[in-house]
């Protein structure tokens, strides 16, 4: 395969990689936002008991409007590395296949 | 291949129509023109490479797909605990607390499908959604700087 098309190549995969971490990223850091307000609307005596274990692995991260904006960032990083790591993946392979 | 109604950020434009015109032998003709047609042929190949790279995702077929996944994992979920697990240690109940009317009973499992569905929907098509603008904002910017790096030095040929 010639340099240039070999460029082309890396060129794409890291589009593709960006694309699906940023995707990745914004699903479960919406889907965190929205689920962890949606209990914080709800209310109730102990709200989010079990969401707020969440914490053990996101400090800073609560079951309140500003821990799931908290959230959204952790959620967000998480997604984007592990989208773009499948898509990294998924890239290499295919290119060899 | 580009679904209907999805927006590709690479289209076959006039570019490809020259490329393919080329490859045919026009429309100088045919001799002397083996070299310029192999050329033609490697980047109508590469733009066939480039189209299908950046396709975009079909947003509703996504959707639909990830949603029947959630749905089936619900089902599947739902049926184990029903069925298998009696101590009922993992409370998958608490899910109620999103899926109205959801329950680890026969009709749950019916309930559960159909909110695994929406839920896995709507997180699909967001994220074909915004897989596709990620895409397209990269190609605008990428073309976008090419141009200007193009035309930097176009006022000193004036």
């Amino acid at each position: 395969m010639p340099a240039s098309q070999q460029a082309l190549h890396r060129t794409v995969r890291t589009f593709n990689a960006r694309a699906w971490g940023l995707s990745t990223g914004l699903v479960l850091g919406f889907g965190l936002l929205i689920a962890t307000n949606i209990l914080v609307i709800k209310g109730g005596p102990n709200v989010g008991a079990h969401l707020r274990l969440l914490s053990n692995y996101f400090p800073g991260y609560s079951v309140t409007v500003l821990g799931s904006l908290i959230g959204f960032v952790y959620a967000f990083v998480l997604g984007y590395g592990l989208g773009r790591l499948v898509a990294t993946i998924y890239g290499r392979l295919i290119e060899r296949a | 291949m580009v679904y209907p109604g999805a927006d590709s950020p690479m289209r076959e434009g006039p570019a490809t129509q020259d490329t393919l015109a080329r490859a045919r032998g026009g429309p100088h003709g045919p001799a002397g023109e083996s070299h310029a047609a192999t050329g033609a042929q490697e980047e109508l190949e590469l733009q066939r490479e480039l189209t299908l790279a950046f396709a975009p995702i079909h947003k509703r077929a996504f959707g639909v797909a990830l949603g029947t996944t959630c749905a089936l994992v619900m089902v599947l979920l739902t049926l184990f605990h029903l069925l298998l697990d009696h101590d009922r240690e993992i409370n998958i109940a608490l899910l109620a607390q999103y899926f109205y009317g959801y329950s680890v009973s026969w009709a749950g499992v019916f309930i559960g499908a159909f909110w695994g569905f929406v839920v896995g929907f709507v997180a699909g098509w967001f994220a074909a959604f915004s897989r596709n603008l990620a895409v397209a904002v990269s190609v605008f910017v990428t073309r976008t700087r090419a141009e200007l790096r193009e035309t930097r030095e176009f006022l000193d040929h004036i």
